[in-house]
């Protein structure tokens, strides 16, 4: 009885992760330096009231790197949940690199763009400029 | 007394044959396509992870990051970009087996 009561409190107790989401970008040639941020918070009955432990992760990415850019990211939302789903856990990793010497900000020149435009760049390489020339 | 033997054969059949045949997409992610260069250039590159769970129990996903990692492994001297994952479970009997299958374009440098 006390066996079957103590196996029971340990399967509530231990906590089921499901991924709600992922997420990648390009993976870098330089991949020498990681980088990994998590940020999670500790839900009961649903009650949040904002989600800003979210914000966490990329300023802990950007304390990670500070004079590079982050790059090859695989970043997860799981949740984990407990004891009949009353209470859970929700988390966020985020997995990279850092490529030193490569600002993404300062560096590069502004996007320009047209009010009208669909968000590409104005200077955009066209189509055929891709194409190999033909001798 | 037949009614309810013909219902439990049915269920029981129906157990068998429909496992391991449906399928749900959850989510399809992609990546951005940095350095700009033609679609056909570059070696494609794909990496598969699975895990099985019964009744929902899972203690890590660990698996997703184990595709990452593949994925990554055959692409060492180059740019992995286009990076498109599909995770999907796979329905069984009170089982189910998440799978995540990431395809991308290695380009070397």
């Amino acid at each position: 009885m006390k066996s079957g009561f103590l196996g029971l409190v340990l399967v509530f107790m231990s906590g089921c992760v499901s991924l709600n989401s992922v997420s990648l970008t390009s993976v870098p040639l330089e991949r020498s330096q990681k980088v990994r941020a998590e940020a999670e918070r500790f839900i009961f009955m649903g009650f949040n009231f904002d989600n800003d432990y979210v914000n966490l992760v990329t300023t802990e990415l950007k304390t990670q790197c500070p004079n590079g850019t982050v790059s090859g990211l695989l970043t997860k939302a799981e949740s984990i949940n407990y004891f009949l789903y009353i209470f859970w856990k929700s988390r966020i990793t985020a997995t990279g690199y850092c490529v030193p010497g490569k600002m993404a900000s300062g560096s590069e020149p502004p996007r320009k763009r047209r009010p009208t435009d669909d968000g590409s760049d104005e200077t955009r390489v066209t189509p055929t400029s891709l194409e190999p020339d033909i001798q | 007394m037949m009614n309810r033997k013909v219902l439990v054969s049915f269920l029981g059949w129906s157990v068998l044959l429909l496992a391991n045949c449906t399928y749900s997409v959850h989510q399809v992610p992609l990546s951005d396509f940095k350095p700009y260069a033609p679609g056909n250039s570059g070696k494609p590159i794909e990496a598969r992870a699975k895990q099985f769970a019964i009744l929902g129990f899972a203690s890590e996903t660990n698996y997703v990051d184990g595709a990452y990692q593949r994925l990554q492994a055959q692409c060492i001297n180059g740019i992995v970009t286009g990076i498109a994952a599909k995770s999907y479970s796979e329905h069984g009997f009170f089982s189910w087996t998440n799978h995540i299958h990431m395809q991308g374009q290695c380009i070397q440098r």
